[in-house]
């Protein structure tokens, strides 16, 4: 895991669920675990009904928007709000390609699920930046639901 | 390259992914296409050995047979998707 994450070995991070490829850092952060969400135009992958079909950090937002998120300024953690933090790397046109997103759970800690292997939960978003999912490139937060 | 070994390093390369376009442009996935429809009885034996924890081979299967029988309704569920193309499978060639 750290030669894909090597910024890992900084940070506390603890493996918290066998590895499956039932769903994705996506359908984890939006807590759906029964399937993968990605904007693929192929339409293999399950995707908000409306929320356009493309790989940019504006078509991730507006899935995250259809939960309630709205874009954020930092990713502290604030009592009454949940957040998320989406990942981007950065094509040689400039372009940001959206690559992972991290939940942050109510201990203030993250909880991210990597690709087809095991959930973590870690200690800062900054922990998973790496040439594989290059880097945060905005946080949402939507009010804590009561439960 | 031997199609075992495109599966073992396409699932190697793309293990961290998340992105199902960064998986079906993965040099060893589209290696998988480029054998032609000969391999779609191979990639459905992947699935059914793969059962409740299928690699998304679906996008592969779709481009080689021309067709998707996956239902709207079904998209991103792995298991759900996997049984649509191992049905289609039984009728395609009785596999």
């Amino acid at each position: 895991m750290f030669g894909s994450f090597p910024r890992l070995q900084d940070f506390n991070f603890e493996v918290t669920s066998p590895a499956t490829r039932i769903y994705n850092c996506i359908a984890w952060a939006a807590e759906d675990n029964l399937r993968w969400w990605w904007s693929d135009p192929e339409n293999i992958c399950w995707w908000p009904p409306g929320v356009r079909r493309e790989l940019t950090i504006a078509a991730f937002v507006d899935a995250f928007s259809t939960l309630g998120y709205r874009l954020h300024f930092d990713s502290s953690l604030e009592a009454g709000f949940e957040k998320v933090a989406l990942y981007a790397r950065s094509l040689t046109t400039g372009e940001l390609i959206p690559t992972h997103a991290a939940l942050q759970l109510g201990s203030g800690l993250w909880s991210s699920k990597l690709g087809m292997r095991e959930d973590i939960m870690h200690e800062a978003p900054e922990a998973l930046e790496s040439e594989v999912y290059g880097k945060v490139v905005c946080y949402l937060a939507r009010p804590a639901r009561t439960s | 390259m031997h199609f075992n070994k495109l599966v073992d390093r396409c699932k190697k390369e793309t293990e961290f992914v998340s992105s199902m376009t960064e998986v079906a442009i993965n040099s060893h996935y589209q290696r998988i296409i480029g054998i032609g429809p000969d391999c779609i009885p191979l990639l459905l034996e992947q699935l059914r050995n793969e059962g409740d924890d299928p690699f998304p081979w679906f996008w592969a299967l779709r481009v080689l047979s021309g067709v998707d029988p996956v239902p709207e309704s079904d998209r991103g569920s792995f298991r759900l998707m996997s049984k649509a193309w191992l049905q289609w499978g039984c009728r395609y060639r009785g596999v």
